[in-house]
């Protein structure tokens, strides 16, 4: 098996399938406490996804210095709105043992995207100032905690592929929703 | 006199891809293999990619079961095949922001990248006109947003407003928006050297995927197709097909298609150990083959 050595990127696969990663956890049991945890949990999931990539888009707007006055955008507000539901839900769900990595993952994604947002709110967001510094660190290491919840438990994606070119929709309905059923 | 050598370079493939993703409207024909590409032009003062793939360490496990996708390589094993190695790379054109195309932004640590202003702002427009409209954002990682901004910081990233001509020299960069996507660009490639150049490349990005979208299967009549993917319209799409094909002097051939697997039946090629392809497209003077 050929396998990336250098830091930084990923592992390499072998031709025709997906035999590079059978080395990797299996997916824990899904029962139905852990269905109903991971169900109450993706609306969370999705608000600090989309709280996240909010900020994430006013910061290149920011960046690229195309905006003068990027706070002006509704984009902040949206996202603080967006992370709020997302803490809320997330405080009302009762994660059982076996989901305690995924919750763990998910409330600190919770901590750094807030101080993101809130850096943010108190900064100028302008190209030259420190505050445009400061909440991305704080929401790169948000995003971060997302992804790693997003490898805790099936169910949890930072990137929608649906209608990506690559989108074969192999296995797809199998491994990433969950039945109620 | 080529100024340039240009190869295609297979990173990673889907084996079965529907092909009405690939030509619009092309319904209950099966599947077909997408080979995953970026270009490599190379020139005696740079190194440059036109597109840069994605990093499987942040999505690899997720690409690889639910669609398929397979043999991923890293840009030093796929870069090795043309004797350069990811630090070489001194520029990256972005075609667009798809994942597959600008996932691994941070695999290239010393280039300067070149994308259209509107690919980034048209992501925050969409972000701000609510939920029901996240099919605009399908395909688009908010990690490569944080990337981007990343970039920018560093004072690597050239976020362009429109056409700009030698960006890199006898390079060109033109714009087809509200296209595939809101900002997308090609490259052209003036390999003789020349502003009236008689030996231009063109590097189409994903305004098209396949030679069919080119020509409709149809060698007598041929009329243009658009990929079955985009956000914007197809209209503008077969327009900027029509640009394409005019800028390279009505030679479809010199329109390329990155993820055509056909490419090997036009260009020579080779299938490298990692059984992913090297196709050559121009060679420089005095450079070296690397498929023969």
């Amino acid at each position: 098996m050929t396998r990336a050595l250098r830091e930084g990127f990923g592992e390499e696969t072998q031709i025709g399938d997906a035999g590079g990663f059978q080395a990797l956890p299996a997916d824990p049991v899904i029962d139905d406490r852990m269905a109903a945890y991971i169900l109450k949990a993706q609306p969370s999931f999705e608000g600090f996804r989309s709280a996240a990539a909010q900020l994430a888009g006013l910061l290149v707007l920011a960046s690229i210095g195309g905006r003068d006055r990027v706070l002006d955008e509704p984009l902040l507000e949206q996202a603080e709105s967006a992370h709020k539901e997302a803490e809320d839900i997330l405080r009302a769900t009762h994660a059982p043992a076996a989901a305690a990595h995924h919750h763990f993952h998910l409330s600190l994604a919770s901590e750094r995207i807030c101080e993101a947002l809130r850096i943010a709110r108190q900064g100028s967001l302008r190209i030259n100032d420190a505050s445009l510094d400061r909440a991305h660190q704080a929401l790169k290491a948000g995003w971060q905690e997302m992804l790693s919840a997003g490898k805790a438990l099936p169910g949890f994606q930072v990137v929608d592929f649906t209608q990506a070119c690559c989108a074969a929709h192999r296995g797809r309905a199998a491994r990433l929703r969950i039945s109620t059923d | 006199m080529a100024k340039y050598s240009i190869w295609v370079l297979e990173y990673s493939r889907v084996e079965q891809l529907p092909v009405s993703a690939v030509v619009y409207g092309a319904h209950n024909r099966g599947t077909l293999r997408l080979p995953f590409c970026y270009t490599l032009i190379k020139g005696p003062d740079f190194a440059a990619l036109v597109d840069v793939g994605y990093n499987d360490v942040d999505h690899g496990r997720e690409l690889t079961e639910a669609f398929g996708i397979s043999n991923w390589r890293n840009a030093h094993t796929v870069l090795g095949e043309c004797g350069l190695t990811p630090d070489e790379i001194t520029h990256v054109i972005l075609t667009h922001g798809h994942f597959d195309h600008m996932g691994g932004t941070d695999l290239f640590p010393k280039a300067t990248f070149f994308i259209q202003e509107r690919e980034l702002s048209r992501w925050v427009w969409a972000m701000s006109i609510g939920r029901r409209f996240r099919w605009l954002l399908e395909a688009v990682d908010p990690g490569d947003i944080l990337r981007v901004v990343d970039l920018a910081r560093q004072g690597r990233l050239v976020s362009l407003e429109g056409a700009r001509e030698d960006v890199l020299p006898f390079i060109d960069l033109y714009p087809a928006h509200e296209s595939h996507t809101p900002g997308s660009q090609y490259v052209v490639i003036r390999n003789d050297g020349k502003r009236d150049s008689s030996d231009i490349w063109i590097m189409a990005g994903d305004l098209i995927y396949q030679f069919e979208n080119l020509h409709g299967n149809n060698e007598t009549d041929p009329y243009y197709v658009p990929v079955g993917l985009g956000s914007g319209s197809q209209t503008n799409m077969l327009l900027a097909i029509d640009e394409m094909i005019k800028r390279a002097g009505g030679e479809t051939r010199r329109v390329i298609p990155a993820h055509e697997e056909g490419l090997k039946n036009v260009f020579p090629s080779r299938i490298a150990k990692s059984g992913l392809r090297v196709t050559e497209i121009a060679l420089a003077d005095g450079e070296q083959s690397r498929v023969q």
